[in-house]
């Protein structure tokens, strides 16, 4: 299924997470790996939309991906849907 | 085992006048379901399986992703991989699934428009839960399989919210937003759902929940028609019938002679004699009732 996966660096972090010497190269790797099929950077990349073909089974292995390099976690927004509003977990 | 859902019987512990009484709108309601209602329902909703479930919900199905890597995501699922999200841990929900043995049942017996009433099912992981929120519905959720840990509020913090809310979201709509700003958190009760409770949770009533094991449950909701929408449509649709209502304002002020054209004295009065006549009110209720969107 085609996925949208967000990732929004907090302001905090982000300057020392993207200044970091090598991590172009291993976003531009990652992206590679997890088989992205496009991406759209905002604010100097603290913002990343990333579009992915990925299965159920693979939603958690990619952000995981995500989560050990930047130290967040993405959010995947598959297409327009009600807000959340429920909760994180269940009902 | 019993043919139909009589709810007038599932309220018997508690009595169904004691619950509109004391509970309906105002307080949460813990039952014990009999044998037999518990099967009656059981059978009347079938197999529990995602993917027919998924296929059979009108307003669509939807996995709820979160755990250590993924934040909250919301994802519409199809028959064809919603067992998929099962086995990944999702939460997942089947929103309006048509069950009229039983909506109908508490759409009839609550006096409101069936359409109204729709059954939804949940399907909880185990660790699965909720972060604290209410609801614009009233809910009552039957519990299927497996067992569920509820803290409910005492009262609502919105008492008859018009639109749900989840504790500390920005998202706010201009209805709430008002009565928010001076609702206070009511004090909790802890309720542990086990299969064959029947749990009543009125509209504006924070809750959240937490699942140590997988667990089913049914949610058969009322979306409510407002007495209020009663008489902004209701009313309004029966006055707009009139050219003397749909009269334009004159006279509120300005010149003498125009004063003359103020309608609208005699206009409250065939207002008041309106709502005065009961057999008048009924009607401009049913009506209302019968809409498609009433």
């Amino acid at each position: 299924m085609r996925l949208l996966m967000r990732i929004v660096l907090p302001a905090a972090t982000a300057n020392s997470v993207l200044a970091a010497q090598d991590f172009e190269p291993q976003w531009r790797a990652l992206l590679q790996r997890i088989g992205a099929l496009a991406s759209y950077p905002k604010e100097q990349g603290r913002i990343q939309h990333v579009l992915l073909e990925a299965e159920p089974s693979q939603i958690t292995p990619i952000a995981e991906a995500v989560f050990r390099l930047v130290g967040v976690k993405p959010e995947f927004l598959p297409e327009i849907v009600p807000p959340p509003y429920y909760g994180w977990r269940a009902y | 085992m019993t043919d139909g859902l009589d709810m007038r019987r599932l309220l018997s512990p508690l009595g169904a006048e004691r619950f509109f009484a004391e509970h309906w709108q105002t307080r949460m309601a813990l039952l014990p379901l009999a044998a037999d209602d518990l099967a009656f329902i059981r059978a009347t909703v079938d197999s529990l399986d995602p993917a027919r479930l998924a296929s059979a919900a009108r307003e669509g199905a939807q996995a709820w992703v979160a755990n250590d890597f993924v934040a909250h995501s919301v994802f519409p699922i199809n028959p064809q991989n919603a067992v998929q999200f099962r086995d990944i841990g999702a939460t997942l929900y089947f929103v309006n699934v048509p069950l009229p043995a039983l909506t109908d049942s508490l759409a009839d017996f609550l006096g409101a428009p069936r359409r109204k009433v729709i059954a939804s099912l949940f399907f909880t992981p185990s660790g699965g839960g909720a972060v604290p929120h209410f609801d614009k519905n009233e809910n009552f959720t039957f519990q299927l399989t497996g067992a569920k840990r509820w803290q409910v509020g005492e009262a609502p913090m919105v008492p008859a919210a018009p639109d749900g809310y989840t504790l500390g979201s920005s998202v706010i709509t201009p209805a709430l937003a008002p009565l928010l700003a001076e609702a206070q958190r009511p004090p909790e009760r802890t309720v542990d759902l086990k299969p064959g409770t029947l749990l009543y949770v009125p509209r504006g009533t924070v809750h959240h929940t937490g699942a140590g094991e997988p667990s089913w449950s049914l949610n058969l909701s009322y979306s409510p028609s407002m007495w209020l929408d009663l008489l902004r449509v209701g009313l309004r649709e029966r006055l707009a019938a009139s050219p003397r209502w749909r009269g334009i304002v004159t006279g509120a002020g300005g010149d003498p002679a125009a004063r003359d054209a103020n309608r609208l004295p005699e206009l409250l009065a065939e207002l008041r004699a309106l709502l005065a006549d009961p057999e008048e009110a009924e009607a401009l209720a049913r009506a209302f009732l019968d809409r498609p969107d009433g």
